[in-house]
């Protein structure tokens, strides 16, 4: 079932750079929520900016009704978000997608995010960690976070920068291809930028090995009406804020 | 609570229970809103803009938010008439929804095999979209050159018992011309304004935002044209208008009554409250009860310019 919901913000700060962390207070949408689902934020009461934000969910916290996003101030209405006090409400559509598909027991599990992309893998992370072992690739450009927090929820967090500040240097789907190389992956799921969720459905194809690819696209409305979100996934249109985020690597099209 | 105000309206023969209906392309086919209200309390729902054969649209990018307003060029993505006739059409009809199909196509005989094939469901009527910004071969061409208009009118017309509404393109010189054409080619209704044409550009890559290069601009941002063009319409045409573009409040309801408009269309503020069709309709009740007006009609065509 899908909320409107006004909810308070009971947190919003700066992680690094550009990066914001925000906790929500939620009494329904929380409840219906699961990883890799995503929420609509209107960041104002005002007709201007127009549209709802997309936003993935980071963390559901069922103990204290909270819903935890991460976000990234890219445009006007990420920076207007920056800006929202404790206390003050916000206009929540939510849960929205898929999500990802977490029935799995006893895999050996590769989860790789980029960017911002890194957000939802926390909740993902949750939900297979201990019935699965669970290997965590991220990568940044310069200066990385949520790296304690996935620490908990995996075996092992290897991490890579661009500019060489923190762990490898270098792209992280290198040190996902080394590792795939060496030993034995089951299953993998990812969620960044498009350049490396196409690098990863290469790598994917190349070793034999399934994939869940979480993807962004500019969204209208979030549930399926405006179709602005269209992607090719086996042939057929789909949407990416109904049909997915989420799809199978082999499945979608990238390229476009 | 029992009704005390009367908000029925009649489109030249098709009898609406309120005046707030859905525009066409926002509101999918009626599901997607379905967890955030109850869609049998609309007046009308209009469904997405359906061709002869199924389309796959236009590449993305296909929106850019714009201010106040959004850019589109989805190019008509819908599953065809007879998907919409099979797997969506008895679903709204069985809710007890009045349903209007929209409908558009490349050629004249297009149009009239669409209206053919409608013709003989249970939609109650359709709405003709020959001003459609994002179809390369259709849309534009025949919605704004008058005698084309008056011609594709009245052959959709031949071709169908059920109520005819004809969708008006802005971009055009003089638009009371069109909606003439539109009367004279015996349409029972008119609705206005579809989108207008626009662009928004990307000053880093210096390429425009929607992958089409143009598209269609909705939202409150072309409320002031809507309604400017609806007056024109109501005072130069006899035939019931729908009016429509960037409304968002109770308020830009009454205004769009008052110019002329005989029913409303919620088109952009859909994307951003779900529910705001059915709070219209709430709120509509509420507005004539607290004015002491009885029946929703008197509003219409009230407005004294100077």
């Amino acid at each position: 079932m899908k909320y409107i919901e006004n909810c308070t913000v009971n947190k919003n700060e700066k992680i690094i750079d550009d990066i914001y962390r925000m906790e929500l207070k939620s009494n329904k949408i929380v409840k219906d929520s699961k990883a890799g689902q995503f929420l609509e934020i209107k960041v104002n009461n005002l007709n201007y900016p127009l549209l709802r934000r997309p936003i993935s969910i980071n963390e559901i916290n069922l103990d204290e009704n909270l819903l935890v996003i991460y976000y990234k101030t890219v445009g006007k209405g990420t920076k207007i978000l920056s800006q929202v006090k404790k206390g003050e409400k916000l206009s929540v559509v939510g849960p929205l997608g898929n999500g990802f598909d977490t029935s799995y027991e006893g895999l050996n599990i590769g989860i790789v995010g980029g960017g911002i992309g890194i957000a939802p893998l926390v909740e993902l992370a949750k939900s297979l960690y201990q019935k699965n072992n669970v290997n965590i690739y991220l990568g940044f450009n310069d200066k990385p976070y949520l790296i304690n927090r996935l620490n908990e929820l995996s075996n092992i967090v290897k991490v890579s920068t661009v500019s060489g500040s923190y762990g490898y240097k270098g792209f992280i789907t290198e040190v996902l291809e080394k590792d795939i190389k060496e030993g034995n992956l089951d299953l993998l799921y990812a969620c960044g930028p498009k350049g490396m969720l196409k690098k990863i459905k290469d790598i994917a194809k190349e070793f034999n090995i399934r994939c869940q690819v979480s993807l962004e696209e500019r969204m209208g409305c979030g549930i399926g009406a405006c179709l602005g979100c269209s992607i090719e996934v086996n042939g057929q249109m789909k949407k990416v804020c109904v049909d997915g985020p989420v799809f199978w690597s082999n499945e979608v099209n990238l390229d476009e | 609570m029992s009704k005390k105000v009367d908000t029925s309206v009649n489109l030249n023969g098709l009898i609406l229970k309120n005046p707030i209906m859905t525009a066409s392309g926002t509101f999918g086919f009626g599901k997607e809103y379905e967890d955030f209200m109850d869609i049998s309390k609309l007046g009308a729902v209009v469904v997405k803009g359906l061709t002869l054969k199924p389309k796959k649209g236009n590449k993305t990018p296909r929106i850019a938010e714009t201010p106040s307003g959004i850019l589109n060029s989805i190019g008509l993505e819908n599953p065809g008439v007879e998907h919409f006739i099979k797997e969506e059409l008895s679903y709204l009809k069985r809710k007890g929804m009045t349903v209007i199909a929209n409908i558009a196509g490349n050629t004249i005989e297009e149009y009239c095999e669409m209206a053919r094939i409608l013709n003989d469901t249970e939609c109650d009527a359709i709405e003709m979209n020959i001003s459609c910004p994002n179809v390369k071969k259709g849309g534009v061409a025949f919605g704004t050159d008058k005698d084309v208009v008056y011609k594709i009118t009245s052959e959709v017309k031949n071709n169908l018992d059920k109520p005819l509404i004809v969708k008006l393109s802005p971009n055009v010189t003089d638009i009371k011309e069109i909606a003439k054409s539109v009367e004279k080619g015996g349409a029972d209704c008119l609705s206005l304004i579809n989108t207008l044409i626009g662009m928004a550009v990307d000053i880093k890559t210096r390429r425009p935002i929607l992958k089409n290069n143009i598209g269609g601009l909705s939202g409150p941002a072309i409320k002031p044209v809507a309604l400017r063009m609806v007056w024109q319409v109501s005072n130069t045409v006899n035939i019931p208008i729908i009016g429509m573009g960037g409304i968002t409040s109770i308020e830009d309801v009454i205004e769009f009554l008052l110019v002329g408009a005989n029913a409303v269309a919620i088109g952009t503020g859909n994307f951003i409250n779900p529910a705001i069709n059915s709070e219209l309709v709430d709120k509509l009740e509420e507005y004539l009860i607290d004015n002491n007006i009885s029946n929703v009609n008197e509003l219409v065509g009230k407005i004294e310019p100077y």
